[in-house]
């Protein structure tokens, strides 16, 4: 009896019972292959001499020490921070009153809440050309703009100059960064229970009362999320800088991905390279575990 | 009062649909113009006409013909593998039992924040090592580790957010795994299922760092790289230019149209709800 149970329980090695959690398996592999392993790998990198084409030798943190006697590094160091502050804190504000406009009943709102978000849509290097062309010394819009309602005498070369410069690479991380804001706070303030407002209103509280205690409370959980991921998305950034200014004019606008690119691939001294684009690791790694815990706090 | 507070959110409305729409206008407007228009000192808000040279030009001088077919290759392929791998991965995640579940969304979402311009030296080495340097499977490897994470993690919070009871019912009736996937589960999730997709596509299409390292080759390279490798002419090309841009904004501005509340919970990556 015993016996016969026994055999016709088959033992299979496969069944397709299984095939998600192996198909999750070899995910889970790949992805700790291509970002886990390759990042710890550069790490290693990054403690060498390594050229491209070249041989390696362990320095140690002589890679990093250098770079902190270096002007050009200790400039991105810099230009990061301020791009980073600057651009998320006015997508915060601009994102926010967006999303405050659109929640206002309006003809034509979906049409016009579709057409704001349109920015953060398009391919970076589609709001780049098209930012980079209007902001143009010869042809460009925005120098014609401005010199025929006379706020300016000849065109102003805003790619050219380090200040201008920096500004225009901000504003278009602005342009492109403010839907994403907007949007999120928008769905925020969707949910909020209009009968809070409406006890405002019986409480005879102003709009600037209702604001500060009914909307701000109510979307904050979301504006620190968007605000977290903003952050660590550009710390990251290279699109724009690159294709905008290539780090110039004069290393003004340069960050530490393009300069960590300019150093790898055109300088050829990858394991500089490697540590320059590793300075961000400390930062993204604090941004990520409190993006995690503010997510999956239940 | 309360009328005068009404124009004022009009009128910033009015400035934000401006700012938003005018630099769109101006790069498919400059696509179309003359090379004397482009480059005429007094820019024409309204070319006198429309000419199709810029795209003619585009796909004869910078031979981006190759480039758009890479680009469409790769992202399709990649989107559309990305979903059937991450429909596995979010099932496994939110209806099986194993070690280690708890911590697996997690892991995707970490996976897909973490900057790519943290790991693009080490994958170009990577790639370097295993021979796949300028060529399109070499990206075709790569773009997943952007894609699957994103897909996986929102189709997990979709998942978790779905009553089970078909699913049990139809494993009481005796119905396997794979039935309760595809017969279930798919038609189920599809809504889910096509904004993923459509994100996950837009993600390869508009990638640039990876391109760039990976890929030197003229008729290996992504739209992205071609377009940007344009741009070191001494007299930049801004009518080709702006017609490139048009070109990769178009399945954007396409599925934009008829999808456009797909895209925006992709846009928000589905988490940012509540």
């Amino acid at each position: 009896m015993k016996g016969i149970k026994t055999s016709s329980v088959k033992v299979r090695f496969f069944s397709w019972e299984y095939l998600p959690l192996i198909i999750l398996l070899l995910t889970t592999l790949y992805l700790l292959v291509f970002q886990g392993i390759t990042t710890i790998w550069s790490l290693g990198v990054s403690t060498t001499n390594k050229t491209i084409g070249g041989n390696s030798k362990f320095i140690g943190l002589g890679n990093y020490i250098r770079l902190l006697g270096n002007g050009s590094y200790r400039g991105a160091m810099w230009f990061t921070a301020i791009y980073a502050f600057l651009t998320v804190a006015i997508k915060l504000v601009l994102g926010f009153v967006m999303a405050i406009a659109l929640n206002k009943p309006i003809r034509g709102r979906a049409v016009i809440r579709a057409l704001m978000f349109l920015p953060w849509a398009l391919p970076t290097l589609t709001s780049v050309l098209s930012w980079r062309w209007m902001l143009g010394d010869v042809g460009g819009i925005i120098n014609h703009l401005l010199m025929i309602s006379n706020i300016i005498d000849s065109p102003i070369g805003w790619l050219g100059d380090p200040n201008l410069a920096r500004w225009s690479v901000m504003m278009v991380n602005v342009w492109r960064g403010t839907p994403f804001f907007g949007i999120s706070i928008l769905a925020a303030l969707q949910a909020i229970p209009n009968e809070l407002y409406e006890v405002g209103d019986i409480e005879g509280a102003n709009s600037f009362q209702k604001f500060r205690f009914i909307t701000l409370p109510q979307t904050m959980g979301v504006v620190l999320l968007v605000t977290l991921i903003s952050t660590i998305w550009t710390l990251g950034d290279f699109s724009v800088i690159w294709l905008m200014t290539r780090g110039g004019p004069a290393n003004s606008t340069h960050v530490f991905s393009t300069l960590s690119y300019i150093t790898a691939f055109q300088n050829l001294q990858l394991a500089r390279g490697v540590a320059i684009s590793m300075s961000i690791l400390p930062f993204s790694i604090i941004l990520l575990v409190v993006i995690m815990k503010q997510i999956f706090k239940k | 009062m309360k009328k005068n507070r009404n124009i004022v959110w009009k009128f910033t409305i009015a400035i934000f649909l401006l700012g938003t729409m005018f630099p769109i206008y101006w790069m498919s407007i400059t696509s179309f113009k003359s090379f004397q228009e482009v480059y005429n000192l007094i820019p024409k808000l309204i070319p006198d006409q429309l000419l199709w040279s810029n795209y003619v030009d585009l796909f004869t001088r910078y031979s981006f013909g190759p480039a758009l077919i890479n680009s469409i290759i790769v992202s399709s392929t990649v989107a559309v593998s990305t979903i059937v791998i991450s429909l596995y991965c979010a099932y496994a995640v939110s209806r099986m039992k194993f070690p280690g579940k708890e911590i697996m969304p997690q892991l995707f979402l970490m996976a897909y924040l973490i900057p790519r311009t943290i790991l693009f030296i080490p994958i170009y080495l990577l790639l370097a090592r295993i021979g796949l340097l300028n060529s399109i499977w070499g990206l075709m490897l790569v773009y997943p580790t952007i894609t699957i994470p994103y897909a996986t993690w929102v189709l997990i919070t979709y998942f978790q957010g779905t009553p089970r009871e078909l699913e049990e019912a139809a494993e009481v009736d005796g119905a396997t795994r794979r039935q309760i996937i595809w017969k279930i589960i798919f038609p189920i999730a599809k809504p889910s299922l096509v904004s993923t997709l459509i994100f996950s596509f837009t993600l390869c299409w508009s990638e640039y760092i990876y391109a760039l390292v990976v890929i030197n080759d003229k008729y290996q390279r992504t739209i992205t790289v071609a377009l940007s490798s344009m741009l070191v002419a001494d007299i930049i090309p801004w009518g080709s230019l702006s017609a490139g841009a048009v070109i990769c904004a178009l399945p954007i501005m396409i599925v934009y149209m008829f999808a456009s509340k797909h895209i925006v919970t992709g846009l928000t990556m589905g988490s940012v709800k509540g």
